[in-house]
């Protein structure tokens, strides 16, 4: 479902915020330096902040419209928020926070049972807030919010105060409840390597200002953000990529096309065909080799064609289209030893370890 | 142990502060929340207008209520005439001198209790369906719960130990108006009235104790936010 703000203008003592966007993804990341406006955006989608002006629509439904004064209280908007704190309700337990929005809407959709399950609350239903860990904290805090029967889910810094293993538990529960329920969802980080394992597409806000959205691979091309700079000497489009993945969806077949190893955990055990799987590659773990690499102990290599080379004082970026964009990152001096140009074919070279698979 | 008479003085006594108390809270409550939750053009004069019985002397309270709710009074005159009720020297005007000074007390401390819960709470109620009464019953109430239990049995206390503002608008008219405090200051006045005055100050004390005790259970059961 479309998402789009015009024009929206809203001032918080001195900041000036302003939003033009137009999204419809499944998921949508969006990143920005702290103070920069994020949370704001949700709050002001969520109706939680009301704009001086401008106008928000969600699908057929107009949320807000300063000029025919349309403004649907945020209780009415279908529109479930995931805080950073959680606020889940101290005095209620896991249960009765789930229960919630039982009062108000019907469990029809989305289910309590079913969301037990999939987010393995079963056994901390009894338990207070105050009982949890923060992953079991940030679950219940998302099932409370999915049983709401919202129509999009806002996600406020969901990975921060979580440790590595939780935050990747917290990215597959997002991206199965994504699959399942087809809910769309916006999230909001300021840690750039999570989010770009949920989505490549991107928002990127600076100073209460979109200063650019698309496809992680397209946002490389922007000439408008590559001028810019996120503070005084990082340029925004090495800043995107300093920590970010290549998001690539395979699906699993019986041996035809291009093929990647994959290094033996259990997960991937349990891939069958047929299956598409999400797999993550930083930019800075992929070489580049312009013949067929035959002598080398690497032993995922795929085939593809430059798009865009993308040269900045430091590194190179290149974009490669091998079915899938693939962003690589390689120094210039390495561009000037392989003469690479736009359309010529190259191989990309990567260890199985390299590669990371959520779901 | 007691007297007929001190028992009935008790009885009053507890009565009046059990009304006002109950007359106090739901007022108390709105008051607070809409002093912690909203901005509205005028909260510091309404402010200084709720802790104003705090400050200002009971009998200044008592004497101010007399002028508006005596026979001759705005309020009160035209409450004779039209329905024929007075406010004045009868059990109506305990209550509402124990009302009007206790009031005050219990608003600061539930109060503070709202302003101390994360707007976040009433904001993810609101998210996920509630309206804003709604929010109100199921999350910033049952959060502020140990400050509403606080406020209770201070505006009980206060009630029960009310003195200035009684006398002035109640009077001490003995098995009518008068309650515990009126009658231990009665009795003191009396020579050989010794023993009454200890046996009711000792009422006074368990009375006291005995709200102290409850509250602070409560109040312990319900802490969720430290």
């Amino acid at each position: 479902m479309k998402l789009s703000l015009k024009d929206v203008k809203l001032r918080l003592g001195n900041n000036l915020f302003d939003y033009d966007l137009e999204i419809n993804n499944e998921i949508t990341g969006i990143y920005g330096e702290s103070g920069a406006g994020k949370s704001t955006l949700l709050n002001l989608i969520s109706g939680l902040l009301l704009p001086d002006r401008g106008s928000i629509t969600f699908g057929d439904e107009v949320l807000f419209d300063d000029k025919s004064k349309t403004n649907i209280k945020p209780n009415k908007r279908n529109i479930a928020y995931v805080f950073q704190q959680h606020f889940l309700f101290p005095h209620k337990t896991v249960k009765e926070n789930l229960m919630y929005s039982s009062k108000y809407v019907e469990f029809t959709k989305i289910k309590f049972d079913d969301i037990v399950e999939l987010l393995d609350l079963e056994r901390l239903l009894e338990k207070k807030p105050m009982e949890l860990s923060g992953g079991e904290k940030q679950r219940t805090a998302i099932g409370r919010a999915l049983l709401s029967q919202a129509k999009l889910l806002l996600l406020d810094e969901p990975f921060s105060s979580l440790d590595e293993n939780r935050k990747n538990d917290i990215i597959v529960y997002l991206l199965k409840i994504n699959s399942i329920y087809n809910i769309p969802m916006i999230i909001v980080s300021h840690d750039l390597t999570e989010l770009l394992k949920m989505s490549s597409y991107l928002v990127l806000i600076k100073s209460g200002k979109i200063l650019s959205h698309g496809n992680i691979t397209n946002l490389i091309e922007d000439e408008h953000i590559n001028s810019n700079t996120f503070d005084k000497y990082v340029n925004v489009v090495n800043c995107l990529f300093t920590g970010s993945n290549s998001l690539l969806e395979f699906e699993i077949n019986n041996g035809k096309g291009q093929k990647v190893k994959l290094s033996k955990n259990d997960r991937f055990k349990k891939l069958k065909i047929g299956e598409k799987v999400k797999l993550f590659i930083r930019p800075k773990d992929i070489s580049i080799s312009i013949s067929e690499p035959n002598d080398t102990s690497i032993q995922n290599f795929i085939k593809g064609n430059v798009i865009n080379i993308i040269e900045n004082e430091y590194n190179t970026l290149l974009k490669i289209d091998c079915g899938e964009m693939i962003i690589v990152d390689i120094s210039n001096n390495s561009l000037k030893k392989l003469e690479l140009s736009v359309g010529k074919q190259v191989y990309c070279l990567f260890k199985a370890r390299a590669i990371e698979c959520l779901y | 142990m007691f007297s007929q008479e001190e028992l009935s003085i008790i009885w009053l006594s507890v009565k009046v502060a059990s009304i006002s108390t109950v007359l106090t809270l739901p007022v108390a409550i709105y008051i607070s929340w809409v002093l912690a939750r909203k901005n509205i053009r005028g909260k510091s004069i309404i402010e200084a207008i709720f802790t104003l019985p705090l400050v200002a002397p009971p009998v200044v309270t008592g004497y101010l209520l007399l002028l508006l709710l005596g026979q001759n009074g705005v309020v009160g005159s035209w409450f004779y005439d039209v329905f024929g009720i007075k406010f004045v020297f009868n059990f109506a005007a305990l209550v509402i001198a124990s009302t009007v000074v206790s009031l005050p007390l219990a608003i600061r401390t539930i109060r503070s209790s709202f302003e101390l819960i994360d707007s976040g709470y009433e904001k993810a109620s609101i998210s996920l369906g509630g309206s804003k009464i709604s929010t109100f019953f199921r999350v910033s109430m049952p959060l502020a719960m140990p400050g509403i239990i606080s406020g209770f049995v201070l505006a009980f206390a206060r009630s029960l130990g009310e003195f200035g503002a009684t006398i002035t608008l109640a009077g001490n008219i003995l098995g009518e108006t008068q309650t515990i405090s009126l009658a231990i200051y009665s009795n003191m006045q009396v020579p050989g009235e010794e023993s009454a005055v200890l046996r009711l100050v000792a009422v006074s004390l368990i009375i006291s104790l005995l709200a102290m005790i409850v509250s602070e259970y409560y109040a312990k059961k319900k802490r969720y936010l430290k």
